[in-house]
């Protein structure tokens, strides 16, 4: 069978709403990703074992309470930590954009600010292969 | 992926699975049955280099919304316990538009997601001509050689999958709650045929009417389903429902399924190639007459 690309869409911490995390959930159906979605409240470790059995290519991190700065790297540590070498994170939520160049530097591979174009998610999803590579060589 | 090298790989991720119990090498192995284009050549050579152990599944279907994920999520305890450690495939259908898919039962089952007696995984049906993806039937023997004893499958039953997951599982379970009380009189007697358990979710609601109508029901078809009135949410006719599947177990013989199940894995390889066919033939034909009847009309011909 032809392989597909697997996106999990996770919501870290205790806040509000999940409307924008269903919504790039969609739009990635609608392009032609496998999109595993658990839903709102999850803790990193959660999320990070989730990834591992769900065997995703990158994981995407809907946040909006401010928490990102310390959420997003340890997922992303924790996965490596868990020998997931090559799932690529990406996250996106109410994000300052002073905070985005360190959160890129803490191997968070993309950041979209509400208004961002879905269009635009979708052609990063479809670089996923390109950044596993990357990342295989890396870690 | 070159098939020796993929053969290899697997081998190797399920080798490292069964001696340190991770999930992560499991997860990757049943990526490469799930993806692999010829998986009937890389199972036959699993099969012959490791001992595929006894191990009964257990499929669930029903309704959207019925309460399958609920339910397993319920009862993922009871087996965990009983058998340290317990499978969980929930499938999903892909958009027949995109090929994507949202896979969402976990949403039911998060309690259980650190759990290190429980391996959860979302399989979407990949446009599958069936119902239910042919992948499933390779990833449940993956899951058996990694030692898992009980396996748990949801499927949507709409079309095609109720029917095919017979063919997968030893014991099917259906789902019905108080809604459908009006629809078992339409119900074909088909659906009743596939199910060694009957489960009534959503007791809390109102049980009454369907469970009248289900005993109507199978008077007139003259079978005798065990049905089992729950509320998954409350954990209420959990501790039966485990007990009423597992005497199920003991009670249909594995041979009567056993050729079920040697047609569905021949009917997925015959779909697969006929799927190829189809592809090709459209890809031959003619769209330059943009008219439907004479496309039709010369691939005459060709079919
Ligand atoms: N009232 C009630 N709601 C339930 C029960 N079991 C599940 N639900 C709810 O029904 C909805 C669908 O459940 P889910 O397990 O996802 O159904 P599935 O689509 O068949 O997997 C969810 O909102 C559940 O919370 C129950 O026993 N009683
Ligand atoms: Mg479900």
């Amino acid at each position: 069978m032809e392989r597909r690309i697997r996106i999990l869409i996770a919501k870290p911490g205790l806040d509000g709403h999940d409307r924008g995390a269903k919504v790039v959930a969609r739009a990635l159906r609608d392009a032609g990703f496998e999109v595993i979605y658990t839903g709102r409240r999850q803790t990193v470790d959660q999320i990070v074992e989730t990834a591992i059995q769900e065997d995703v290519d990158a994981v995407g991190l809907s946040l909006l309470s401010g928490a990102h700065n310390t959420l997003f790297p340890k997922v992303v540590r924790k996965l490596r930590e868990r020998g997931a070498k090559d799932i690529v994170v990406f996250g996106g939520g109410v994000i300052p954009p002073d905070d985005i160049p360190f959160l890129l530097e803490n191997g968070i591979a993309a950041v979209f600010t509400p208004g961002t174009p879905l269009s635009e998610v979708v052609e990063f999803a479809k670089k996923i292969p390109e950044l596993q590579e990357q990342l295989r060589k890396e870690n | 992926m070159e098939r020796l090298e993929e053969y290899e790989i697997l081998k190797q991720k399920l080798t490292d699975y069964i001696k340190t119990q991770d999930f992560l090498h499991l997860a990757r192995a049943l990526s490469i049955v799930e993806n692999s284009q010829d998986s009937y050549e890389l199972l036959e050579k699993l099969c012959s280099e490791f001992e595929e152990k006894e191990a009964k599944v257990i499929g669930f279907t029903g309704s959207p919304g019925a309460g399958k994920s609920s339910l397993i999520s319920a009862l993922i305890d009871k087996y965990a316990q009983k058998y340290g450690k317990v499978a969980v495939i929930a499938v999903d259908p892909s958009s027949p538009f995109s090929g994507g898919a949202i896979l969402g039962d976990r949403v039911r089952m998060i309690k259980h997601s650190l759990n290190k007696k429980v391996f959860i995984r979302s399989v979407a049906t990949r446009g599958y001509l069936g119902g239910l993806s042919s992948a499933v039937h390779d990833m449940i023997t993956v899951l058996k050689i990694a030692g898992f004893k009980r396996i748990l499958i949801e499927t949507v039953g709409v079309g095609q999958s109720e029917i095919d997951v017979v063919e997968i599982a030893d014991i099917v379970c259906l789902v019905l709650t108080p809604s459908a009380g009006d629809d078992i009189q339409a119900m074909k007697a088909g659906i009743m045929e596939i199910a060694d358990v009957i489960v009534v979710n959503k007791a809390d609601l109102g049980a009454e009417r369907v469970l009248v109508a289900l005993k109507n029901f199978m008077e007139v078809e003259e079978v005798n389903i065990p049905v089992v009135t729950t509320v998954a949410l409350e954990n209420k006719g959990i501790e039966e429902l485990f007990n009423i599947l597992e005497e199920a177990q003991s009670r249909i013989k594995p041979s009567d399924k056993k050729l079920l199940r040697l047609k569905h894995a021949i009917r997925s390889i015959l779909e697969k190639r006929v799927e190829g066919v189809v592809e090709k033939l459209r890809s031959e034909a003619n769209f330059e007459n943009k008219n439907f009847y004479s496309i039709l009309n010369n691939l005459k011909g060709v079919i």
